[in-house]
């Protein structure tokens, strides 16, 4: 009984410059990652840590299991709070061969994290201290010599510390509506770089796979944003995008593509790649188009808009929101507007808006009842899958919770995971 | 027949990899699978899929797919010479057969982005 | 066994082995067990490709790990002394022939002599065989094959015309199957496990030679039908005919040794049933000679200084790094040959990562014994070569990806690998011999 557990947990004391391994002990494996960690966040507190793991399915054929997190305290609302780690991170997450990554402390010179197949190094982030989030990709890429390893870093806003800080996913907009990325600048951790090539095993491939099968083929395949929005009122950013859209993406194992790529700075239908180096942007947080469309923006400038955030590692939910009533279209103007929102305070996690409550964001659609929201942000945590896929896609929660068995050889359901989450917390 | 690729309909989702990866050694991974997805110039957008047979590589690149002998691939880079082996990393695609299965990544792809002809 | 995974780490723990395990792994009296233990020496020199490194996989599976990576200037030096097998895998004929010369050639010679076994396959094959005209290089010739792969003027082939042919003289040797075959008991055969009840068994056919003109008692295999999971260069029907009945593999005595010699890749890691049958000769030889090793053993040199714990701790944990930061460029290189760039230059890239998934599997196994590797430099030697492969992979990808030219680079790369591979396999290899001369005298049954 591991909840599929992968590898030891890492504790990286960044004071010190020092990484341990530690053995995942009895207590911990009471429950699967992240109410782990939340016992973990609770027992270090004075250190204030930072957490990074996946959950019990990430990284298999289970539909949408793209999902890992990152958890610390938010200083925008004084708690833990939680982000999620998808795209291609979770997945990578789950394969740098630790299960979890504790990081406590601040350390005394910028560094960056680089997790690979169980090994945990600490590198001078020095050279890369005042980059946007993208220089720092493209950075920690060339010197690791890969460009598929996953890159959760900060930009001039996370080293800021600014309110609106939000760690970046590669070159794109996390679900960082937390400010964690300001805990990542606080901490003087530039980044989180992370790749494995190791197995991901179950319990019971053969039962574990061919339900995961049955599953996808009950998923919907569907594209674009419209079929996640919240509401009526959210509708109509695929319309809106389109004229600028080149191609849908998906998360990892996710049937579905919400993730829209925009061209702006070359014709959108070139599908070549020897054209423009930094052709647009993958929009990943249709609440930031939708912000910025209802405050008159234009999809260009909107989207220009959007990557100079993702670039300054702002929240673009948050920051679109702070914009959202001064439309712009140069792009001289727009980088100068972002630029100045950079240091900015005090933009609270929008709650009371109909999402966003306890250690979560505002990401999950509203759904009926707290209690219900609540339930659904959990199980996608532990389950390891997208909350935006679990909500929308029509497949049953009972089904993903099902998997557990095979994958893992534990039973979970919905009761018990909120009595993990309680028990860790208590 | 052959794994066939629609490149256009790829959202990059990786579950052909994936499945390919359980066929040939029942765990998950994107390491040892016949079929490869092509990502690796993220900030262009861009991505394909490639399915290695014994004979040849079927690239499903964006701009077209095409199947490519080995032969005139390596003709593009330096020659391995006669005496060059295939390496055991990445199996050539079987179809799924030595599993007794239906080909696992047309069956998975949820976009219908993988087709047999 | 190792920490492979996956249809490695399946055909690793295939049953075939059990027989060759019990009979070698437990060979020998308890006390100074290692007297008559197989010494095995594997050649990774000159001309060599990377398919040594199947054989020492080959050779772990079955139980023997007193294994010595040997190259050309060992072998003229008196180096096959005290060794019971060679093991010449694939690779450029000529390339060893040519670096082997006259003083390897006479060693082999004096090596089967002695009572030696020498096993080759494709490469290690056609080195040896009477029919392969290797002038001015030899004389090589120990086992009586012809190759059947040879003519003037080969038709074109249907694909991978990159590997289809090798200038042969005024002829050409070609390969006009690439991948699978069936193979099935020749008369050498007789009573062999792997062919119980007429199976025939699997092995991969990468360029190694169609053979006839040995006599019947010596055939050990033959081409007995194809596979859906092999390219063909020739249209199927033609391949059939061709290699239908033909010699795969050849054994044969000469005085107290044995000569084997094999189209097919026997040691190939994921056909345990061809494993199988380059083992049993292995047994059989053992056997005829009536002793395990024949006591031709050379006990290995002692009291070199070990590493304290923990700087071999550390030094362990360096490898990993760095073999884990290569690992991972390398994998990216793997697909460069197909990121469909015009003037791309790689030297097939897969086997950078091939030659670190080999150390990788490994390296928990040493890890754990990191001080008991002796002398300690060579921790210190690995993790800086390591760390050099690492940089030098980088350096490979960049210039792939900025269009330069890479293959010099790319060879330097592949060059200290192999060698770094050797060595750590050595290490690898040793721990495994000083773990196995702990063991109790009958297998524990698990
Ligand atoms: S629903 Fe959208 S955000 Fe969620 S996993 Fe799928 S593509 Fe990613
Ligand atoms: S058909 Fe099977 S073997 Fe071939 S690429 Fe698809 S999953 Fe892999
Ligand atoms: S499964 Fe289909 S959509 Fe997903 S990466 Fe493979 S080809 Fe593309």
């Amino acid at each position: 009984m591991d909840f599929m557990y992968y590898g030891d947990i890492l504790i990286v004391d960044l004071e010190a410059g020092t990484t341990e391994e530690v053995e995942i002990d009895e207590a911990w494996r009471a429950g699967p990652v992240l109410p782990a960690a939340l016992e973990l966040f609770r027992r270090h507190a004075q250190d204030n840590p930072l957490l990074l793991g996946s959950g019990i399915l990430t990284g298999t054929t289970a539909p949408a299991s793209c999902l890992g997190f990152v958890l610390g305290a938010s200083q925008i609302t004084g708690g833990p709070a939680v982000a999620p780690l998808d795209m291609f991170a979770g997945a990578e997450m789950k394969l740098s061969g630790f299960s979890m990554v504790l990081i406590k402390g601040n350390s005394p010179d910028p560094v960056y994290l680089w997790l690979h197949d169980g090994v945990a190094d600490l590198v001078d982030a020095s050279p890369i201290t005042g980059k946007d989030t993208w220089r720092t990709c493209d950075a920690i890429r060339e010197e690791m010599g890969e460009q598929l390893i996953q890159v959760v870093s900060i930009g001039p806003a996370g080293e800021a510390k600014s309110d609106l800080a939000s760690f970046s996913i590669n070159y794109w907009g996390s679900g960082d509506n937390a400010a964690l990325g300001a805990l990542m600048g606080a901490k003087n951790l530039k980044a989180v770089a992370l790749r494995g090539l190791g197995m991901i095993d179950a319990e019971d491939p053969e039962e574990f796979y061919n339900r995961t099968m049955d599953l996808l083929r009950g998923s919907p395949s569907k594209k674009g944003f419209d079929w996640v929005s919240r509401g009526p009122e959210d509708e109509g950013i695929d319309a809106w995008l389109k004229p600028l859209a080149h191609r849908h993406r998906s998360c990892f194992a996710c049937p579905c593509a919400c993730n829209t790529f925009v061209k702006y700075n070359e014709d959108p239908a070139v599908m070549g790649s020897d054209g423009v180096q930094e052709p647009g942007l993958m929009v990943t947080n249709p609440a930031a188009a939708l912000w910025l469309r209802q405050g008159g923006w234009g999809a260009e400038g909107a989207c220009r808009a959007m990557e100079a955030m993702t670039r300054a590692g702002i929240d673009a939910v948050r920051g679109a929101r702070e914009m959202s009533t001064g439309p712009l279209e140069d792009p001289t103007e727009i980088a100068a507007a972002v630029e100045a929102l950079t240091g900015s305070a005090g933009a609270a996690w929008p709650r009371g808006e109909g999402a966003g409550s306890g250690i979560f964001g505002p990401r999950t659609p509203p759904q009926g009842s707290e209690d219900r929201w609540l339930e659904v942000n959990r199980a996608a945590y532990v389950l390891g899958i997208c909350p935006l896929f679990l909500v929308t896609s029509g497949v049953e929660l009972s089904e993903l919770l099902e998997l557990c068995l095979p994958a893992a050889g534990v039973e979970v359901d919905a009761g018990g995971i909120k009595e993990m989450f309680d028990r860790a917390r208590a | 027949m052959r794994v066939k690729v629609k490149p256009l309909e790829c959202t990059g989702c990786a579950l052909c990899e994936l499945a390919c990866g359980y066929h040939w050694d029942e765990a998950f991974s994107m390491i040892s699978s016949s079929v490869m997805l092509y990502r690796g110039e993220e900030k262009k957008g861009y991505m394909g899929v490639m399915v290695k047979t014994p004979e040849d590589l079927f690239i499903g690149r964006p701009e077209g797919a095409t199947a490519m002998k080995l032969g005139e691939l390596q003709k593009e880079g330096a020659s391995g010479g006669a005496s060059a082996k295939p390496i055991l990393i990445r199996e050539a695609c079987d179809l799924c057969e030595s599993a007794g299965l239906e080909p696992q990544c047309v069956a998975i792809c949820p976009q219908e982005a993988l087709y047999l002809e | 066994m190792t920490a492979v995974r996956g249809r490695l780490g399946k055909a690793e723990r295939d049953p075939v082995f059990e027989r060759y395990r019990k009979a070698f792994l437990f060979a020998g009296p308890n006390e100074g067990r290692t007297t008559a233990y197989p010494r095995v020496a594997v050649y990774t020199g000159s001309g060599a490709s990377h398919s040594w490194i199947w054989f020492a996989d080959l050779m772990e599976r079955i139980g023997l790990y007193d294994i010595t990576f040997i190259v050309e200037s060992d072998m003229s030096s008196g180096g096959l002394d005290g060794f019971d097998f060679l093991l010449v895998g694939g690779g450029d004929t000529y390339a060893m022939a040519e670096s082997l010369g006259g003083d390897g050639a006479r060693a082999i010679l004096r090596f089967v002599g002695d009572g030696g076994l020498y096993l080759g396959s494709c490469a290690g094959a056609y080195l040896v065989l009477t029919g392969v005209d290797l002038e001015p290089f030899t004389p090589f010739r120990l086992v009586t094959g012809e190759m059947r792969n040879v003519m003037p003027d080969p038709p074109k082939p249907r694909c991978l015309d990159h590997k289809y042919l090798a200038r042969y003289g005024e002829e050409w040797v070609f390969h006009p199957v690439y991948g699978e075959v069936e193979v099935g008991p020749g008369d050498a055969a007789a009573g062999f496990p792997c062919f119980d009840a007429g199976a025939t068994i699997r092995a991969p056919l990468f360029g190694g030679p169609i053979m006839e003109g040995a006599h019947k008692d010596e055939v050990l295999a033959r081409f007995s039908g194809l596979s859906d999971r092999a390219a063909f260069l020739w249209p199927r029907g033609d391949v059939l005919r061709l290699v239908d009945g033909r010699a795969a593999a050849v054994v044969s005595s000469i005085g107290e040794g044995t000569v084997v010699v094999s189209g097919p890749h026997l040691e190939h890691p994921l056909f345990p049933g061809a494993n199988a049958l380059a083992a049993e000769v292995l047994l059989r030889h053992c056997a005829r000679k009536g002793e395990l090793g024949g006591g031709r053993h050379t006990p290995g040199r002692g009291g070199d200084k070990p590493v304290g714990g923990e700087e071999a701790e550390s030094l362990a944990r360096e490898i990993r790094r760095q073999v884990s930061n290569a690992r991972i460029v390398a994998f990216g290189l793997e697909k460069m040959p197909v990121t469909w760039r015009i003037g791309l230059k790689v030297w097939e890239p897969e086997k950078v990562r091939m030659f670190l998934d080999y150390a990788w599997y490994r390296l928990p196994f040493v890890a754990k014994r990191a001080a008991l590797v002796s002398p300690g430099e060579r921790l210190a030697h690995l993790a800086g070569g390591y760390g050099e492969v690492t940089q030098m992979a980088r350096s490979v990808k960049a210039r792939i990806e900025s269009g330069e030219d890479s293959q010099a680079e790319a060879e330097l790369l592949l060059g200290t690998l192999k060698e770094l591979t050797a060595a750590f396999l050595s290490v690898y290899f040793k721990l495994r011999l000083q773990e196995r001369t702990g063991l109790p005298e009958k297998p524990r049954t698990s």
